[in-house]
This record gives structure tokens, sequence and C-alpha cells, in this order.
């Protein structure tokens, strides 16, 4: 009886002692760590203050080249208003009516380039935001031992309260390091 | 004295678990395939062209697109149908899992389980012919 009793304490303990080791294994840094973790860069432009200050540039000077040319282009548009009620014929005011056109053309074609620099300029500020934030997803990625990042758009579904879930995060590293985007014109 | 230290280590092992994220994989193209709604509208798009045309296959223009009409409202639940597995498993993440692959995570198939779901709730989903 009290072998048998012997055996069954040194049996209970090997037990604990595996317990305790899966225990303390299961607490090793690369343990309980998240596979992936998720970023939801959606509302970036709402989230990220240099990117909605770029933003707000970009629209600003759109609708400045869109107004300038609209100013520019209205005494024009007038003209050939006037010409086509003046009552003349029209090979009389040929010449003019087609000078007015190419003037015309001229404004929109410059209006347009000018939209293009601006287009070309806001999406080299915004790659570098891309940058920055691949960066810093990959910080966290290191920082938290994951297999990967994925964006929220590549996924099913993903529970928003997950401690997985990276985005404010990545928002507030991304705040504190870039104050503001430069549109290099 | 010994049922206190397993407490202490099912604890340990317990807390460690849940820091883990849970991911589930689900297959939408393979999710169309084993669905019995998909086959039974593909196959009732069949008999009524060949009802109204003698011809059942291959569908014409008309009754393929009225084939993809039915078919959008299972379709477009899938994503509901993903969620509702997902919180019935207090899953993470659901992915598919050719992401799956790509990223090399790991994570359990239920997509079985996301087309039990879709299929009950389109049971008395029918072909609306052209």
């Amino acid at each position: 009886m009290n072998l048998i009793h012997k055996i069954a304490q040194a049996g209970m303990s090997l037990l604990l002692i595996a317990l305790f080791s899966s225990a303390l294994l299961a607490q090793t840094p690369n343990a309980g760590k998240e596979q992936a973790l998720i970023v939801d860069s959606r509302d970036a432009y709402e989230r990220v203050s240099a990117l909605k200050a770029l933003f707000v540039e970009v629209d600003g000077k759109i609708r400045a080249v869109r107004g300038r040319f609209e100013s520019a282009a209205l005494p024009l548009q007038r003209s050939l208003e006037a010409l086509k009620n003046s009552g003349q014929k029209p090979e009389d005011t040929r010449k003019q009516k087609a000078q007015l056109l190419i003037k015309l053309a001229d404004l929109q074609k410059a209006a347009s380039i000018e939209q293009q620099k601006i287009g070309r300029a806001n999406e080299l500020a915004v790659a570098e935001f891309d940058a920055l934030m691949l960066k810093v997803a990959l910080e966290l990625q290191t920082e938290r031992g994951a297999k990967a990042v994925l964006q929220a758009q590549d996924l099913l579904y993903y529970r928003s309260d997950c401690p997985c879930n990276v985005t404010e995060e990545i928002y507030k590293r991304i705040n504190a390091r870039l104050p503001k985007l430069v549109l290099k014109l | 004295m010994h049922y206190f230290l397993y407490a202490i280590a099912l604890t340990l092992l317990t807390a460690s678990a849940a820091n883990a994220s849970v991911i589930l994989l689900v297959d939408s193209a393979k999710a169309e395939a084993q669905s019995v709604v998909f086959a039974r509208l593909k196959s009732e798009a069949a008999a009524t062209q060949q009802k109204q045309t003698g011809k059942a296959a291959p569908l014409n223009a008309q009754f393929q697109e009225a084939l993809e009409q039915s078919l959008s409202e299972w379709r477009s639940a899938l994503e509901d149908a993903v969620a509702k597995v997902a919180i019935a498993n207090t899953a993470d993440i659901v992915i598919e899992p050719s992401t799956a692959k790509l990223k090399g995570l790991q994570g359990t198939d239920r997509t079985a389980d996301v087309v039990i779901v879709l299929d009950l709730q389109f049971a008395k989903l029918k072909f609306a012919a052209p």
C-alpha cells in the first residue's frame, strides 16, 4: 500500500513538473504572441494630421487653379458669345472666333498642366506617408514578434477590439514622426 | 497543495493562450462550390431554360444573367455569414487560405460552417427566370 502511495505521489509530481514546464514555455518571448497584426488605414486621411493637412492644401491649390482658369476664360467666353450674337456673317468673324478659341484652349492646357503638377506632388507626398506607414508597421511586427501585418481590406473579418489591431498605435507613431507632408511643386 | 499548484500551472497556460490571436480560414471559391443552394439554383436555371428553349446547357446570356442575379443574394451575404462564424468561434481574424499561405499564417478552416449558415439562410431561394 505504501509503495502504491509512493508511486502515485511520484506520478503527480511528474504531472506537475510537466504542467509547469508547458506554462513556462508558453511564457517565453515568442509564445502567445499574435501571429498577425492588423492595420486598417482606410480612415488615414482623417486620422493622420499631416495627411489631412495635405488633402486640404491640395484641394485648395486645385480650386485656385480652377478659379484662375475660370476668371481668365470668362471674358473670352463672353467675347465668343458676343461674336455669335453680333449679327455678322460667320465668314467675317471666323478669324476672331478662332483666335479666341485658341486662347481658351491654351488657358485650359496651362490649367491642366498645373493640376497635373499638383497631382504629382501629392502622389510624392502620399508616397512618403506610405513609406513611413510601412516602416512603422514593420517596427511593430518586430516588436511583437508577429509573422505578418495584414491590411484590413485583405481580410474577410477582423475583431476591431483585437489586441492584434495596431491601427491606433500606427497612427500615434506616424503623427509623432510626421508633423507635416510637404507638397513639393 | 498539489491541487493548488495544478491551478497555478493551468492559469498560466490559459493566460498565455488567451494572448494569441485566433485565425480562421474561409475559402470563398470553395464555399460556392460546396453550397447546395448554389448547385440547386444552377440546376433550376438549366431546367427552366430547357422548358423554355428546349436546350438545358449551356445557359444563354439571359439565363446566365438571371442565374447570377439569384446567386448574388447568396454571395452578398457571405460577409455576414463569415462574421457569424467568426463570432461563434471567438476568432480575431478570418482570411482566405491563399492569404494565409502567402503570409505564412496558420488557422482553422471554417469554410464548411460558412456554407451551412448561408445554405440555411437561403434554403428557400429560388431561381428567378428571365
